[in-house]
């Protein structure tokens, strides 16, 4: 039987997995916005998984929400990178630390 | 009356103001007669206030015209307190400051800054005249400040002498010292009263619980504001030790010696005591310091002038040492005693000034006495003028000085104390002092031979010069017999203890008998041996008084110890400066301070690399340690 | 061991897998069609949830829309893949963070007893997405509305920030003209050079 801890350990090590992701990370920005959506997913899994043992329904209208703001946010990240490509004729993170102090 | 009074102050700016802007149009003697006219204008509106004042008896005027500043209780006004005390005072000084005026027109004529001379001596007699009238302690700070700025002015008159910017830089600051403590004791009977208001303050003096009030350093409240205020008075009317800008200030041309040092400003303390005795009544401490003060300043500033030669400065010291009378008078609760040397004095001390300045000008700026010699001859009005002010100073029988000085003798014995009897002793020898310094003067310019060279070229100045002269001497004669008058003045609000004054004849036949006459024959014949005849001057080179000569030829150091306080002073703020400004302040707070930050900022800097997996980094890393801490706490 | 448990396991397992493959990946292409296949087995999921609607939009939104979107960017930027230069403290520094965080949160699963907050599942008669969109337009209607503001937003940004607009007229460009340099304009040339 499945139970509810089975469910969270798995949204928490795919969590995990994409933060990892995030740090291995150093040159491809695309990765980098995969690894978010990644988790975004196990975010969304819990938030599912909530609603579903505690016969909820909100839980499932918040990962409605969710993932439009994903998908909003991941539409804006690629125009960022598509026009970061055309300045600098690269996308690598390494490349991108004008930002300092 | 009133109107008239307000125009006195104002006559006097207009005058500086006319004088002091004028253009070239003006010239210098239009300019001089007509800041002489003002003057004698506002001369005569005094005369008719006293007279009005002297017809009714106890009139006070009092009038508080304009709210100045009023901040809640904190009320200052501008207004005049007129009563006998403020009226004469304002006589003497309108009588000598037109005196001045008059004879600063021959005086000065030669001089390029003529108009702002003049200019000068009207503010200094406004601001002056500001002081006497006042009815607040403020307005007469103000009168006070400007007295002192303007005797700055003057001292440095000839700005271009090394020596005079120095006098007047002296003069200024020794009277700072005073101005601080003066405007400490102001605060400290504010405090206490919640007033500046004269009236308001002497009213509310028996309501005053003077019992339970803190006291300081061992003195009482009072004590020590009336102390804080006589210190004050102590730069201003050359006390020791704030003695020492009074002889440097002999740098200024003579009148001006004349204006500040016989009625104006040296007398504004002694003034400034006399209107607040009802306050200075009701110490103890400071009465005895008062009297100690004055009776030492009267002796060993008398000893001074035995020995200096030149003229200016020997009438400089002897001004200090009357001064010092008069001090010593107030120390004993003698206030209309000491005003009435006060009054005295302004006439046969101003009379001296203008003697001495008329010599110096017929000796072209010469004022070494032993270059002088034998004047009598060829300066007969100056030497009879000379003579009348120097008897008078000396309390020469019948003389004005005679009755000034010798009241203050005698209220000085009548007051039983011990301190008061050694200051009787002390002002009896500075008598004697006095007789052998005024007439050493007298006799090495006057008598003998001529030692500058030719004689015949000595001539009398004009009349403008000699008018003045003339008018002086006869007050010095005869100013004294208005003794009555000055010992039945009572002081604002307070009535004085009884002086037993019974009647003119009484007084001069007593005063003959007194000691004091023995001390001015005794100086008269110590004098007329020791100088009069300049082979007996070898008689002074004995060993004995060669070193006391010497001694007193120090000044007693008290220049020196300004200096040397000055001196540490300046070191010790110089190392505050190093070690607290400079270390402390500017190299640890103001600029160390940054430098920290920048180091700190240069560190924090790194975590800012601009890569985003470091932010990243960070952000987790924060959120972990976050979420651990919390962990840790709830299970 | 019934089915379900089975298919769980079978349907976690690879999207572990396929996760750890996608962050260590270098092809950009490869990575993508990973996400696909997280993706679709996450929809399986959700299903097993009984989460029909959000399965759907799961499949059809995301791996539809955005992840197309991704392949898009992919093919249109031309990117030369380079080796991933990930040193190996880097690699120990993230492993050892997220091995921190799972620590930490697997505390608060394992510390935390569920059962209060577990209910007897019902299935709705309606069927998931009738419940859903009552949720949404009723409670959570200005949320809603908000959403699409939020994605108009988007549309707008992404839009915005890569419209390239061509210079037709000869107005003046001010930050062109502050960033212009004197050597970018004039050279001195030297006599010989000429």
């Amino acid at each position: 039987m499945i139970t509810m801890t089975h469910y969270l350990v798995f949204s928490l090590l795919l969590f995990c997995i994409s933060i990892a992701g995030i740090f291995i990370n150093r040159k491809n920005i695309l990765l980098l916005l995969m690894s978010i959506e990644l988790m975004l997913l196990s975010v969304n899994t819990n938030f599912i998984v909530f609603s579903h043992f505690s016969n909820d329904i909100t839980g499932q209208v918040f990962v409605f929400f969710i993932l439009a703001v994903a998908a909003a946010e991941s539409a804006i990240g690629l125009a960022i990178i598509v026009a970061l490509y055309r300045v600098k004729n690269s996308i690598e993170i390494n490349l991108i630390n004008k930002l300092k102090g | 009356m009133e109107l008239l009074l307000l125009f006195i102050p104002l006559l006097l700016l207009t005058s500086s103001l006319i004088v002091g802007l004028s253009s070239n149009n003006l010239g210098k003697i239009s300019a001089g007669i007509l800041s002489s006219t003002l003057v004698f204008v506002a001369l005569i509106f005094s005369s008719i206030i006293l007279f009005n004042i002297y017809k009714h008896e106890d009139q006070i005027l009092y009038e508080n015209f304009y709210n100045w500043i009023s901040i809640s209780s904190l009320e200052i006004g501008i207004g005049y307190l007129i009563d006998k005390f403020s009226a004469v005072m304002l006589f003497v000084v309108l009588l000598i400051s037109f005196v001045v005026h008059v004879y600063s027109i021959s005086y000065m004529s030669e001089e390029k800054d003529f108009k702002r001379f003049f200019s000068y001596i009207a503010l200094f007699t406004f601001s002056m005249i500001l002081l006497v009238m006042s009815n607040n302690l403020i307005q007469l700070f103000i009168g006070w400040e400007g007295v002192g700025l303007v005797s700055y002015l003057l001292i440095g008159f000839f700005y271009k002498k090394e020596s005079a910017i120095k006098a007047n830089l002296k003069a200024f600051l020794i009277n700072r010292i005073g101005d601080m403590f003066f405007i400490l004791g102001i605060a400290m009977i504010y405090a206490l009263f919640d007033s500046f208001d004269y009236r308001t303050i002497f009213i509310n003096i028996n309501k005053v619980d003077f019992e339970n009030l803190d006291s300081y350093f061992g003195l009482s409240y009072l004590d020590l504001s009336c102390l804080f205020l006589f210190i004050g008075a102590m730069a201003k009317s050359a006390q020791i030790p704030l003695h020492v800008w009074l002889p440097d200030s002999m740098e200024g041309p003579t009148p001006i010696s004349a204006l500040i040092h016989a009625a104006t400003m040296v007398t504004a303390g002694i003034f400034m005591v006399g209107r607040l005795s009802p306050l200075f009544e009701l110490t103890d401490f400071t009465n005895s310091f008062i009297l100690i003060i004055g009776s030492s300043t009267a002796l060993f500033m008398g000893l001074i002038a035995i020995y200096e030669n030149d003229i200016k400065r020997v009438i400089a010291y002897s001004t200090i040492s009357q001064l010092g009378y008069m001090v010593a008078a107030l120390g004993i609760s003698a206030y209309t005693v000491s005003f009435f040397h006060l009054f005295t004095h302004a006439f046969f001390k101003a009379l001296l000034f203008l003697c001495a300045g008329s010599i110096i000008m017929s000796l072209h700026h010469n004022q070494d006495i032993t270059k002088m010699g034998g004047l009598r001859s060829k300066l007969p009005v100056t030497y009879i003028c000379f003579l009348i002010g120097t008897l008078s100073i000396i309390g020469f029988p019948l003389t004005s000085g005679f009755f000034s000085k010798d009241l203050i003798l005698e209220v000085m014995l009548d007051n039983n104390s011990t301190i008061s009897f050694v200051s009787y002793n002390m002002l009896l020898i500075g008598a004697l002092v006095t007789v052998i310094y005024s007439l050493r003067l007298l006799f090495i310019v006057f008598h003998g031979d001529f030692r500058g060279g030719k004689l015949s070229s000595i001539k009398e100045q004009s009349m403008i010069i000699l008018l003045p002269l003339i008018l002086l001497a006869i007050f010095s004669l005869f100013s004294g017999y208005l003794i009555k008058t000055f010992v039945d003045m009572p002081i604002y609000f307070y009535g004085l203890k009884d002086i037993h004054y019974e009647g003119m004849l009484p007084f001069i036949s007593h005063g003959i008998l007194s000691p004091a006459s023995i001390a001015l024959i005794t100086g008269f014949f110590a004098a007329k041996i020791l100088y009069k005849d300049e082979r007996k001057f070898k008689m002074l080179n004995s060993a004995i008084t060669i070193k006391l000569k010497s001694f007193i030829q120090t000044k007693y150091k008290f220049d020196e110890l300004f200096i040397y306080s000055s001196n540490k002073t300046k070191k010790i703020s110089s190392l505050l400066a190093s070690k607290f400004d400079i270390g402390l302040i500017d190299g640890f707070i103001v600029n160390g301070l940054p430098k920290k930050i920048n180091k700190l900022s240069q560190i924090l800097k790194s975590l800012s690399s601009g890569y985003l997996y470091h932010y990243a980094f960070l952000f987790v890393f924060s959120i972990v340690v976050i979420f651990g801490i919390i962990l840790a706490r709830i299970l | 061991m019934d089915i379900l448990s089975i298919l769980f396991y079978l349907v976690a397992s690879v999207i572990i897998l396929s996760s750890i493959a996608l962050i260590v990946v270098n092809n950009t292409v490869h990575a993508a069609l990973l996400l696909v296949l997280i993706f679709f087995n996450s929809a399986i999921l959700w299903l097993m949830l009984q989460a029909e609607f959000l399965a759907i939009v799961l499949v059809l939104v995301y791996v539809g829309a955005v992840l197309v979107l991704f392949l898009f960017v992919i093919m249109l930027l031309d990117i030369q893949v380079k080796k991933n230069i990930s040193k190996k403290m880097y690699l120990l520094f993230s492993v050892f963070i997220s091995l921190i965080m799972f620590i930490e949160l697997y505390m608060v699963i394992f510390y935390h007893d569920f059962a209060s907050i577990q209910k007897e599942i019902t299935i709705s008669e309606l069927g998931n997405t009738y419940d859903i969109g009552l949720s949404l337009f009723t409670n959570y209607i200005f949320s809603f509305e908000v959403t699409a503001f939020i994605l108009l937003v988007a549309i707008i940004a992404a839009i915005a920030i890569n419209l390239n607009v061509k210079q037709r007229s000869l107005k003046q460009n001010p930050g062109k003209q502050v960033l212009e340099s004197k050597e970018s304009r004039l050279k001195i040339l030297k006599d010989e050079e000429l």
